[in-house]
């Protein structure tokens, strides 16, 4: 019976975290893909979703889910403000790469900076209400109702996703600019109209993260490094521009943190990251799901 | 149909093409070759709205495409195969197709698709393979039927022999003639003096950036001399 | 505030020359550089917070004037040490206090010992701030290896020979705790199976709940670094661990808040809790003033701070000479025999500058949004040095 807790334990905990590594890895690799933006910030655009949750569920009194809904909502005006403001004065510079990187090194110290004068002082309290009452068991291993909320709304976001860039006109041309932009420019698609698209899609996708770690984990300011740096490494891993990659390989990341820290050790399961990493990066440096 | 004059491309300091005069007809075949670096693909380019021109016109069916940009292109009548073919190789071969009526929201697409089978029969077996996992001669069809897809007054086609084996090329040069056939106005640009002689009305001869010679193609192929020099 | 109260407060080993002149002469300035922003602001804000309930009554007519000038060093060591050099040279203040994270404290230690400016450190529980030879800084807060050292004695109190799981976050402080619980739990015959360290950044438990669960204890000691810490405690409860088998070494009211009803029952360590009956009428006052500007109830961290101005007067008003003599204020601090105003607690310092320690093991009862409700179980205090703190951590 423990050993079947454990067991059980650590699968869930695979897929919750995997969950959510994938959903912030897909939306950085969507960015990366058409854009050429590596965003740095997305850790703490993830934060920011969570810390916005944690004020319109806690301080304004909404219930969680219209919370919810209306950070990720507020994700898509947000992120077309930033898209007009800053990231399309690029979008012609040739090695735009290097300059969104700078551009979201400089968007993470602002935003770290904002969270720490402002949120910092509850650092300690970032709870969201539960999402719903009571435990299910999983054989012998019982889990809130509301992480198992959580973990379904992921999984069925992943798909949404996955279903809008299969199926979806305007997904398979996020897809064909991915590919060959101009070879999808004279075949109708409008280029700068799909980046819009990725960025807004996107942030999106790094929100509802946040939005569901929020309701899976407490969190404080600090979430926004490690998560900026394993979604990174996750996009790296997978190949960037590929989802595919971002998704397999979250799911990856998130197992090997729970097998790794249930039969090893939660320290020795970070430093199998970025062991798995290199070694994988030594055999195939455009990574695995690379174009 | 398509009416090109004056057209100057420069890179920086370069000059690519420089005062290019291209007339093409409904319903023609029209070839344009010449040597690596002659600017028959920034032609091209400038055609689709790659890039912008320095100087000069391009009117499609009478319309100043200048102030046109790329993506409006092919919702005039212009659909352009690019060099490379530009297929998604990620996707598969029915995703591509797909593509190519991208611009065409009201189409009937599987009937386009239907059409395009019909045309390379081997499409319709390898519909849900992956493009870039194809060879080169399927690929090309793929390129050729994407551009189809868009039902085209005109197609523009940069270099499809490019790389293919002497036997492709040939069913290349039949779709070409099956097209026209069908009404639909080719522009060849081509290294490939032979497909290109074969299938077309007319030929541009073109060498750094302008048009050195222009006639039937009985009356270019006759000058093997000038030919021989130029490929 | 009631003056009688302040004077039965602070009196005491005081008898304070009060003339007309010291309260012409020039304001004494302390610098207090502290956590205003940055990841760790939440005690700085919070300790802030406490200093200014004490200030209301710092400076009553006929004293000498104690300015305390305010810093945010931004939770970052290098800040800090910046902040305390410009509060040196430009400010001349006369001693330096402030921190609430032992990193910006063990930064200002530094500088506070080669400068030789008194430092007087509210709320820093890593033990090397009072190593040997310490001369010049001071702590109110009792060490961490020093909590470790008893919850060990709570637990074989307890359940003699009991098995205790150990779940902490890698941060010094946590370190510094476990390595007490370690080294006293092995002298008392208890068992630690498991320990289980989580990496910083670490965002899961669930595995680890499962773990152990599985292995049965009969007390969970667990301490997360910041939000980590309600994860670890949610996801202990949710696979089934009794709240009252969980420990938390050290409680908050915010902490409190954040582990929430379910936790009614979990046990947790603290040196000034509202819920104590020990606490004085002006400690009673604090809490109520501050309840009702703040709308939660002061912990440990706002009452060290507070605690740290009630310090200062009496060093100022034990020698009017402290005020402008740096040298005179260390010796004076150093000698000063006090008790907290606000819980009645000894306040006496070693010769590192170590507190006579103690603490007190909570269990809660009630949690609500406001107040929560939680009674004593355990106390105790104990020489700094009862055991060897200084070797266990370095």
């Amino acid at each position: 019976m423990p050993t079947e807790l454990v067991l059980i334990s650590t699968l869930f905990t695979g897929l919750m975290l995997g969950v959510i590594f994938s959903l912030v890895a897909a939306g950085v690799t969507i960015i990366y893909g058409s854009i050429w933006m590596p965003n740095a910030a997305n850790g703490q655009f993830f934060l920011l979703a969570a810390l916005a949750l944690w004020s319109a569920a806690v301080s304004w009194g909404l219930h969680p889910v219209v919370a919810a809904l209306l950070v990720i909502g507020a994700s898509v005006p947000a992120s077309l403000l930033l898209e007009q403001m800053l990231i399309r004065r690029f979008y012609d510079v040739p090695n735009r790469n290097v300059s969104y990187f700078v551009l979201s090194l400089g968007i993470t110290q602002i935003l770290a900076g904002l969270f720490s004068v402002t949120y910092g002082v509850w650092s300690d309290q970032f709870q969201i209400p539960p999402l719903m009452a009571g435990i299910t068991f999983l054989g012998p291993f019982p889990v809130s109702n509301s992480r198992l909320a959580a973990l379904v709304t992921g999984v069925a976001l992943l798909a949404a996703l996955f279903a809008l860039l299969r199926y979806h006109k305007y997904g398979r041309a996020i897809r064909a600019v991915f590919q060959n932009r101009d070879a999808a420019s004279l075949r109708g698609v409008n280029v700068r109209a799909i980046y819009r698209l990725s960025f807004v899609l996107g942030n999106l996708v790094v929100a509802a993260g946040g939005v569901l770690y929020a309701f899976a984990y407490s969190f404080d300011l600090s979430v926004s490094w490690s998560m900026s740096i394993t979604a990174f490494a996750i996009m790296i891993i997978g190949g960037p521009g590929s989802v595919v990659g971002a998704v397999a390989v979250g799911m990856v990341f998130g197992f090997t943190q729970a097998i790794v820290s249930a039969f090893a050790s939660p320290t020795v399961a970070t430093f199998s990251y970025l062991g798995a990493m290199l070694l994988i990066l030594l055999m195939k440096p455009s990574g695995l799901f690379a174009r | 149909m398509l009416e090109i004059s004056g057209l100057t491309i420069r890179y920086g300091a370069f000059l690519a093409v420089g005062s290019l005069d291209i007339v093409i007809g409904k319903g023609d075949i029209v070839g344009l070759i010449g040597p690596n670096g002659a600017g028959k693909t920034s032609t091209v380019k400038a055609l689709g709205g790659l890039i912008k021109p320095a100087a000069g016109r391009i009117a499609f069916r009478g319309r100043d495409l200048a102030g046109v940009p790329a993506h409006e292109r092919i919702t005039l009548g212009l659909s352009i195969v690019p060099e490379g073919r530009g297929i998604f190789a990620r996707m598969s071969v029915e995703e591509n197709l797909l593509m190519g009526a991208y611009a065409f929201d009201g189409a009937d697409k599987a009937a386009r698709m239907r059409r395009v089978y019909d045309l390379f029969p081997i499409l319709a077996e390898r519909r849900w393979q992956a493009a870039g996992t194809m060879s080169g001669g399927q690929q090309q069809m793929l390129a050729v039927s994407m551009g189809l897809m868009a039902e085209p007054e005109m197609i523009v086609l940069d270099e499809p022999s490019l790389g293919l084996a002497p036997i492709v090329i040939e069913e290349i040069g039949k779709a070409l003639i099956r097209l026209r056939e069908a009404g639909v106005t080719v522009f060849l640009v081509e290294q490939n003096a032979t497909l290109t002689a074969d299938v077309s009305d007319r030929i541009y001869v073109m060498s750094n950036g302008t048009v050195l010679h222009h006639g039937t193609a009985e009356e270019i192929t006759r000058n093997e001399d000038m030919l021989g020099a130029l490929l | 505030m009631n003056r009688t109260i302040v004077a039965a407060g602070l009196g005491l080993a005081l008898v304070t020359p009060q003339t007309a002149a010291a309260a012409d002469q020039e304001s004494v300035k302390v610098g207090f550089v502290t956590e205003l922003t940055g990841p760790w602001s939440f005690f700085g804000t919070a300790c802030v917070a406490g200093l200014k309930f004490a200030e209301a009554t710092l400076n009553p007519p006929g004293k000498r004037k104690i300015e305390f000038i305010q810093i945010d060093n931004q939770t970052q060591p290098t800040q800090a040490v910046a902040a305390a050099r410009n509060l040196d040279i430009q400010s001349k203040v006369i001693a330096l206090s402030g921190p609430t994270s032992s990193d910006t404290a063990l930064a200002i230690y530094g500088y506070a010992e080669q400068n030789k400016v008194p430092f007087l450190v509210p709320v820093a529980a890593f033990p090397q701030l009072t190593k040997p030879g310490t001369r010049y800084s001071f702590r109110i807060e009792p060490n961490a290896a020093g909590w470790g050292y008893a919850i060990a004695e709570f637990v074989a109190k307890q359940k003699p020979g009991a098995k205790i799981a150990l779940m902490h976050s890698d941060f010094a402080l946590m370190r510094a705790i476990s390595a007490g619980l370690k080294y006293q739990a092995a002298k008392k015959g208890l068992k630690i199976e498991p320990e289980i360290v989580f990496p910083q950044g670490s965002n899961d438990a669930t595995v680890q709940a499962a773990q152990v669960l599985a292995a049965n204890p009969d007390y969970v000691v667990v301490v997360g670094a910041g939000g980590f810490d309600n994860t670890i405690t949610n996801q202990l409860l949710d696979v089934g661990i009794k709240p009252e088998k969980i420990i938390h070494p050290y409680g908050m009211a915010t902490q409190v808040k954040g582990w929430g009803k379910r936790s009614v029952g979990s046990l947790y360590g603290t040196f000034f809790d509202a819920n104590l009956d020990t606490v004085t009428a002006e400690g009673r006052k604090f809490i109520d003033d501050f309840k009702a500007q703040n709308k939660r109830l002061p912990s440990y961290v706002e009452n060290y701070c507070y605690v740290t101005s009630q310090i200062i007067r009496e060093v100022i008003d034990a020698d009017p000479k402290a005020g402008d003599d740096r040298e005179v204020f260390r010796n004076t601090l150093s000698a000063l025999k006090s008790k907290e105003v606000t819980s009645g607690i000894p306040i006496e310092f070693d010769k590192n500058g170590a507190r006579k320690e103690y603490i007190y093991f909570m269990q809660i009862q009630d949690v609500g949004e406001v107040e929560y409700k939680s009674k004593p179980v355990f106390t105790t205090n104990w020489d700094p040095e009862i055991i060897p703190v200084y070797d266990l951590v370095k």
